[in-house]
C-alpha cells in the first residue's frame, strides 16, 4: 500500500461535536452546554437554514388545551397505531411524556405559538390524531421553532460553523473519537476531536425525484453511522406525505401542510367525489399512509388530474380565515397562478420523512461508544409510520436528550482518545479523488437522476418483489459502475464547490436507497408506509419486528430485532 | 416552439479567477420557471462548476437570495419574467465573495450579533404562560424574517454607513424583541444606539423582503414611536426640530410669518377667499428652495388655475414628525391643515414637495385616521394634466440630455411614476434612466428621508454621492428633481463632492418651456443662462 500523505487541515478539539444544524441538533447543542461541556455544532447549510425551518403543520404535544380529555397516554397509543405498531414503545414513552415540557421551552427561549382566546398554547387536530393535538404557528411552525432554537443557540454564544461537510466520523475501536469535515466556504479541511459525537442531520428525501425535502436531506448522517459501527433499523420505512405540489415543474414535491386538511380541506378525484369516503373513516385525516395510497389509487386508476394528482379544495372556508391559517399555502399557490380561496390545489404524495435510521436506546445512545442520535436521524420511534405534527417533538425531546447524555458522556471520559491518524490521511484521499481530473466520467447529477428516477419508479409508495429487485440491480450498477466514474468540472478547489458536494451525498444517498430497497425486498408484507402490492396484508405473526443493519468486517448484514412493546400490547 | 432565454450570471473562482466576469447561458424556458430553476438548469446542464445556494425551493429558509435583474430575491420564489429575454443573476452586494454567486454572510451576522437579537429574562415563567393573541399583534409579522439578506443588500444606508446603522434585518429583529413583554432587556436602546434614527424609511427593504415585513413603518417608525413617547430617545437635531416645530410650525428653524417671502416681488393670491386649489408651499421650497415654490406659483398662474397659498397660515404638513415618531404634535398639524382646507372650501391640494404629498395622501389617514377630504396632487401630476388639456404649453423645448430621480415619497409610497416623466417628454428633454435598474420602484433614496438629513447628516449626504456616482447614465449631467428635500441633499453632495452635475426641478425646466426667456424673471437671470448653456453645450 502506498504511503498517504495528510493534506493540511485545521484541528479542533471539543467535549461534544453536533453534526446537524436543524430541530434536533440544535437542541441537542443548547443542551450539552447547559451541562458545561464543550460543544461545538456544524450543519452543512447556513444557521436556521435546515429541513426544521420548513416544517409548517406543527408540533403535537398532549397539552389538552383545547380537548382536556387528551393526555400524553393518548399520544402514545395514537403514535403507535399511527405507526401500525412498529414503533419502539419506550422510545415512543420519552416522546409524548416530554413533548409538553420541551414545548414550553421553546417559548421560554423566544418562540411565540398561536393562542387559543384564554391565552393558553392554541391546538389543532392532525391526521390520526385522537384529540387537537398540535400546536402550531400558522402554517410555518417550524420556522417559529428554528427561530427560538437561533435566538437560543445566539444567547448561550454556542459555537456553530456553518456550511461544514462532514464526510466521515473517526474511531478508535468501539468508540469515536472525531470527524474529518471541510469548510465549504473556506475550501478547508477540518479534523475534529470530541470525546463525544451527536447525529441529527436528519432525513434522505433527495434520494426521490419528488420530494418535500430540502437540498441538505441526503442520509448523511445515517452512513456515517453505519460506517461507524452503529446499527439501522427500519430503513424500509419512508412516508410519503399524502400532499405535494404537482405543477409548476420546479415547484413539484414542494410540501403542501396538512393543516390545509386540518382546516378542513376536502380531497376530490377528477369527477369531484370525495374519494376518501371509500378508504377510511377519518377521512382527509386519515394517517399519511392511507390518505398517500389512496391518491396513489386515484391517480392510477385514471381518476387523476391533468397533472396526475387529485384536487385539494379549501375554496369552501372563508378566504380571510385562509389567508392567515394557511399564509404560507396561499402565497406558495399564488405565485403559481392559483388563488387557493378560489380554486382547488392539484397535489399528489411526495417523499417525505425517513423513519428508518440509526438505532438508539433510551439514552440516545447508538452501539458505538460517544456516539449519539436524534430526530429523523434516528429509526424506531416513529415506527411504520409518522403521525403529522410527531416530527418536531422528535428533534426537541431525543435532541434535547441526546445532548444531555453526550454531555455526561464527555464529562466522564478524561480525553478524546487516540485514533489512527491513517483514518483522515484515506479520507482526505478519497475526497480529492473525486476532485481529481479524469475522463470520460459521469457528472454527479446524472447519477442523481438516475437514483431518483430508479428510486421514484420501483421504490416509491407501493412496492412489488420485482419493481424492488430491479431497483436493487439497478442501485449496484450505480454502486460498481457509475459512483467510481464520478467526474466533476472543477478540480482546483474544494471551495463552494457545489458538484463535489453533490457527488459525496449521491453516495449517502444510493448507500441509503440500498438499504431502504434491501429491507423493502426482505419484509415480505405491507406495514405503515411500506405497501407491498405481492403482501398486501399485514402479517403480524411473522413481521411485528425491526430489520437492522450493521457493517461487520465490511460486509453488509441484517438481523431481525423484536419491537420493543412496554405500555401497549397489540390487540392481535 | 421551444422557447430559450438568455441567463446573464456573475461569475467569479478565486482559486482561478483574478477577475470576475459575467457569462451568458441559454436557457430552456418552461412556463412557471423560477429563476432556482434557471441556475438548477446551468450547472446541471451547462457548467457544473456554478457556486449558488439553495435549500429549501419554497421561500422557507431565505438560502438563495441573489440580486435578479438588479433586484435582491429569493431564487425559488422570484418568477422568471415571461416578457423578459434576458435575465441577469449577481450575488448580493455589501457582502464578500466566496464564489460565483455565494457570499460570506458573516459581516451581516456580526452585525445582528452585536444587538444580542434574543430574548433576556429574568426567571423562567410559570407554565404554562398566558400570552393573548393582541400582545403579540405587531411583533409577530417581524418574527417571520427569515435572515436571507435581501434587505440588507439592498439598503442605501448599509451601502455607506453599516457602521452607524445595522440595517433592516437588525431592525426588524429589534422590533420583535422590543415588542416583546416578555423581555426585559432595553432593545430599544440598543436600536436607537444601532441608529433607528438613520432609516431613511425609503422601503426598498420592504419592496425585497420575501416576507413583505413593512420594517419602515412597522419596525423602525414603532420602534420610533416608542423610543420618543415612552423613552424620549432622540437625536440633538431632531429634539430640536421637534421644540422648533411647536414653536414655530416648521423644522427650518424660520420664523413662520416669512414664510411667503419668496413670493414678495410675485403676484401670488395669498389667502384668498373663495381660492379652489391651494398651492401647499412646504418648508423647503419656502425657505430653501424657493425657485420651486416662485416657478410652481408661476406655472399655476399660467394655466389659469383659481390658486392661493397660505404664506404664514400655512402650517408645516408635519412629516418629520410622523418620521420620528412624535404622531400626538402631528395630529395637531393634521387637524390644523384639515380646518384650513374645510375653512377655505379648496377642491384641491397642490404640492411641490414629495414629502408634503406623501404625509397628506398616507400619513394623515394611516397613522391618524385624519381625511382632508379632497384630491390631493402633486404639481407634477396637475402639470401633466394642464399640458394634456393645453393649459400649459411647453413650446420652447429644451433639447436636454437628462436624468430623473425618483423621490420616494412621490414613487414608491404613492405610485407616481409617469407624470414627472410625461411632462419630462413635453419639456423636449430626452430621458435617459438613472442606471442599475434604480428607478420607478426600485429607486434609490437621495438620503435625506426619514429624519436622516437632520439626524445624520454624513450618512444622507454619503447616500445622495452614492447614488450620483453610481447611478448617473454616462453623459448625462442633470438630473430632474420633483422634491425639494431631495434637491437640497442632492446639491450638497454635488457641492460637498464637486461632482458636475447640475440638479434642476421638474418646474424651472417646466417654466422655461413654457415662456421662454422671460423665465429669467422668476429664476434670476444667472439661473436661466446656466440651464440654457447646458442644453446647448
Amino acid at each position: 500500500m502506498r504511503s498517504m500523505k495528510a493534506q493540511p487541515y485545521e484541528g479542533i478539539e471539543t467535549d461534544v461535536l453536533v453534526i446537524g444544524g436543524g430541530g434536533a441538533g440544535l437542541r441537542a447543542a443548547i443542551e450539552a452546554q447547559k451541562k458545561n461541556v464543550e460543544v461545538v455544532a456544524v450543519g452543512k447549510e447556513i444557521i436556521g437554514k435546515s429541513h426544521t425551518v420548513m416544517a409548517e403543520g406543527g408540533y403535537n404535544a398532549a397539552l389538552g388545551n383545547v380537548d382536556p380529555k387528551d393526555n400524553w397516554e393518548t399520544h402514545f397509543s395514537d403514535t403507535i397505531k399511527g405507526g401500525a405498531w412498529l414503533n419502539d414503545q419506550e422510545l415512543v414513552e420519552v416522546l409524548v411524556k416530554e413533548a409538553p415540557e420541551r414545548f414550553y421551552e421553546l417559548e421560554e427561549f423566544g418562540g411565540i405559538f398561536d393562542r387559543t382566546s384564554s391565552g393558553k398554547l392554541a391546538q389543532k387536530k392532525s391526521g390520526g390524531a385522537s384529540y387537537p393535538r398540535t400546536c402550531f404557528v400558522s402554517d410555518y411552525s417550524g420556522h417559529e421553532i428554528i427561530a427560538a432554537l437561533v435566538d437560543e443557540v445566539r444567547r448561550r454564544g454556542i459555537t456553530f460553523m456553518e456550511e461544514v461537510f462532514v464526510s466521515k466520523l473517526l474511531t478508535s475501536g468501539n468508540r469515536v473519537a472525531g470527524a474529518v469535515a471541510f469548510n465549504m466556504k473556506s475550501g478547508n479541511f477540518i479534523v475534529f476531536r470530541s470525546k463525544a459525537i451527536i447525529l441529527a442531520t436528519g432525513g434522505a428525501g433527495r434520494m426521490y425525484e419528488i420530494t418535500t425535502n430540502p437540498a441538505s436531506a441526503t442520509g448523511d448522517g445515517k452512513i456515517l453511522a453505519i460506517d461507524a459501527g452503529a446499527e439501522l433499523k427500519d430503513m424500509e420505512m419512508f412516508q410519503f406525505h399524502p400532499t405535494g405540489m404537482v405543477w409548476p415543474p420546479s415547484c413539484k414535491g414542494v410540501l403542501v401542510t396538512e393543516v390545509v386538511r386540518s382546516a378542513g380541506g376536502i380531497l376530490m378525484n377528477r369527477q369531484g367525489e370525495r374519494f376518501m369516503e371509500r378508504y377510511h373513516k377519518m377521512l382527509e385525516l386519515a394517517p399519511r399512509d392511507v390518505v398517500s395510497r389512496s391518491i396513489w389509487r386515484e391517480i392510477s386508476e385514471g381518476r387523476g388530474t391533468p397533472h396526475n394528482g387529485v384536487n385539494l379544495t379549501i375554496t369552501h372556508v372563508p378566504p380571510e380565515t385562509v389567508k392567515e391559517n394557511l399564509k404560507t399555502m396561499y402565497k406558495q399557490f399564488l405565485l403559481a397562478g392559483v388563488d387557493i380561496t378560489k380554486e382547488p390545489m392539484e397535489v399528489a404524495p411526495s417523499a417525505h420523512h425517513y423513519m428508518g435510521g440509526v438505532k438508539i436506546n433510551q439514552k440516545a445512545e447508538t452501539s458505538v461508544k460517544g456516539l449519539f442520535a436524534a430526530g429523523e436521524e434516528v429509526g424506531g420511534v416513529q415506527g411504520a409510520n409518522r403521525l403529522g405534527g410527531n416530527a418536531l417533538p422528535d428533534t426537541q425531546v431525543f435532541g434535547r436528550l441526546a445532548g444531555e447524555q453526550a454531555a455526561n458522556f464527555a464529562r466522564h471520559e478524561p480525553s478524546v482518545p487516540s485514533f489512527s491518524v491513517a483514518q483522515i490521511a484515506q479520507e482526505q484521499e478519497r475526497i480529492m479523488g473525486l476532485l481529481a481530473e479524469k475522463s470520460g466520467g459521469i457528472s454527479p447529477i446524472e447519477v442523481r437522476r438516475h437514483l431518483n428516477r430508479i428510486m421514484e419508479e420501483n421504490a416509491g409508495i407501493v412496492r412489488t418483489g420485482e419493481r424492488l429487485s430491479k431497483a436493487l440491480i439497478e442501485i449496484e450498477n450505480i454502486i460498481k459502475k457509475m459512483l467510481p466514474k464520478t467526474q466533476l468540472t472543477e478540480h482546483s478547489t474544494l471551495q463552494y464547490h457545489r458538484e463535489l458536494v453533490d457527488a459525496l451525498e449521491n453516495i449517502n444517498l444510493v448507500r441509503n436507497a440500498e438499504l431502504l430497497v434491501r429491507s423493502a425486498l426482505i419484509r415480505t408484507e405491507s406495514r405503515g408506509a411500506h405497501y407491498r402490492l405481492d403482501y398486501p396484508k399485514t402479517d403480524n405473526v411473522n413481521w411485528l419486528k425491526h430489520i437492522t443493519w450493521s457493517i461487520n468486517a465490511g460486509v453488509l448484514n441484517y438481523e431481525f430485532e423484536p419491537v420493543s412493546i412496554t405500555l401497549l400490547k397489540p390487540p392481535f | 416552439m421551444e422557447e430559450f432565454k438568455k441567463v446573464k450570471v456573475f461569475r467569479f473562482n478565486p482559486a482561478k479567477d483574478t477577475q470576475s466576469r459575467y457569462e451568458t447561458y441559454e436557457v430552456r424556458y418552461v412556463e412557471g420557471m423560477r429563476v432556482l430553476d434557471l441556475l438548477h438548469s446551468i450547472h446541471d446542464d451547462h457548467d457544473g462548476s456554478l457556486a449558488y445556494r439553495w435549500e429549501c425551493r419554497s421561500g422557507q429558509c431565505g438560502s438563495c437570495a441573489v440580486i435578479i435583474n438588479n433586484k435582491a430575491g429569493l431564487a425559488c420564489q422570484t418568477l422568471v419574467p415571461r416578457n423578459l429575454a434576458e435575465v441577469a443573476i449577481s450575488p448580493l452586494p455589501v457582502f464578500p465573495i466566496v464564489k460565483d454567486l455565494v457570499v460570506d454572510l458573516e459581516k451581516g451576522y456580526r452585525h445582528l450579533l452585536k444587538v444580542n437579537p434574543f430574548m433576556h429574562r429574568i426567571a423562567s415563567p410559570k407554565r404554562p404562560e398566558i400570552i393573548h393573541s393582541y400582545e403579540v399583534e405587531d411583533l409577530k409579522p417581524m418574527r417571520e424574517c427569515i435572515e436571507c439578506w435581501s434587505c440588507v443588500s439592498m439598503c442605501p444606508v448599509v451601502k455607506v454607513a453599516w457602521d452607524v446603522y445595522g440595517g433592516p434585518v437588525v431592525m426588524s429583529q429589534l422590533a420583535r424583541l422590543a415588542f416583546d413583554k416578555r423581555n426585559v432587556f432595553d432593545h430599544l436602546l440598543t436600536a436607537f444606539l444601532d441608529g433607528l434614527n438613520a432609516c431613511t424609511q425609503c422601503a426598498t427593504c420592504k419592496e425585497v423582503c420575501p416576507k413583505e415585513i413593512d420594517i419602515p413603518e412597522k419596525a423602525v417608525g414603532k420602534m420610533r414611536y416608542l423610543a420618543y413617547n415612552k423613552r424620549n430617545l432622540l437625536r440633538d437635531g431632531h429634539k430640536a426640530i421637534i421644540e422648533e416645530m411647536n414653536r414655530n410650525h416648521n423644522p427650518l428653524f424660520e420664523l413662520n410669518e416669512t414664510r411667503a417671502n419668496w413670493a414678495k416681488n410675485f403676484k401670488v393670491p395669498l389667502s384668498k377667499k373663495g381660492a379652489k386649489i391651494l398651492y401647499f408651499v412646504g418648508c423647503m421650497a419656502s425657505w430653501r428652495e424657493q425657485v420651486v415654490a416662485q416657478s410652481t406659483a408661476t406655472l399655476l398662474e399660467l394655466a389659469g388655475a383659481d390658486f392661493t397659498i397660505l404664506g404664514p397660515r400655512e402650517r408645516d404638513c408635519g412629516s418629520i414628525l410622523f418620521r420620528l415618531g412624535a404622531f400626538d404634535l402631528a395630529r395637531r398639524f393634521a387637524l390644523y391643515a384639515r380646518d384650513t382646507v374645510k375653512d377655505y372650501n379648496f377642491d384641491s391640494i397642490v404640492t411641490s414637495c414629495a414629502g408634503c404629498f406623501r404625509t397628506f395622501k398616507r400619513d394623515y389617514p394611516e397613522k391618524l385616521d385624519i381625511d382632508l377630504g379632497v384630491p390631493i396632487y402633486h404639481s407634477s401630476e396637475l402639470f401633466a394634466e394642464y399640458i394634456n388639456q393645453g393649459k400649459l404649453a411647453p413650446k420652447h423645448k429644451i433639447n436636454l440630455p437628462v436624468t430623473y430621480h425618483d423621490p420616494c415619497h412621490l414613487g414608491k409610497h404613492v405610485g407616481v411614476y409617469e407624470a414627472p416623466r410625461e411632462c419630462i417628454k413635453a419639456i423636449g428633454c430626452s430621458l435617459e434612466e438613472m442606471l442599475n435598474g434604480r428607478i420607478k420602484e426600485n429607486s434609490m433614496c437621495c438620503g435625506a428621508g426619514g429624519g436622516v438629513r437632520s439626524g445624520y447628516r454624513e450618512v444622507a449626504r454619503e447616500v445622495a454621492s452614492y447614488r450620483i456616482s453610481t447611478d448617473l447614465p454616462k453623459d448625462v449631467k442633470v438630473m430632474i428633481q420633483t422634491c425639494p428635500f431631495c434637491y437640497f441633499n442632492f446639491q450638497d453632495a454635488v457641492e460637498t463632492k464637486g461632482y458636475s452635475i447640475e440638479n434642476i426641478d421638474l418646474t424651472e425646466l417646466l417654466l422655461i418651456a413654457t415662456r421662454g426667456p422671460e423665465a429669467s424673471k422668476v429664476l434670476g437671470q444667472e439661473r436661466y443662462n446656466n440651464i440654457m448653456s447646458l442644453s446647448t453645450r
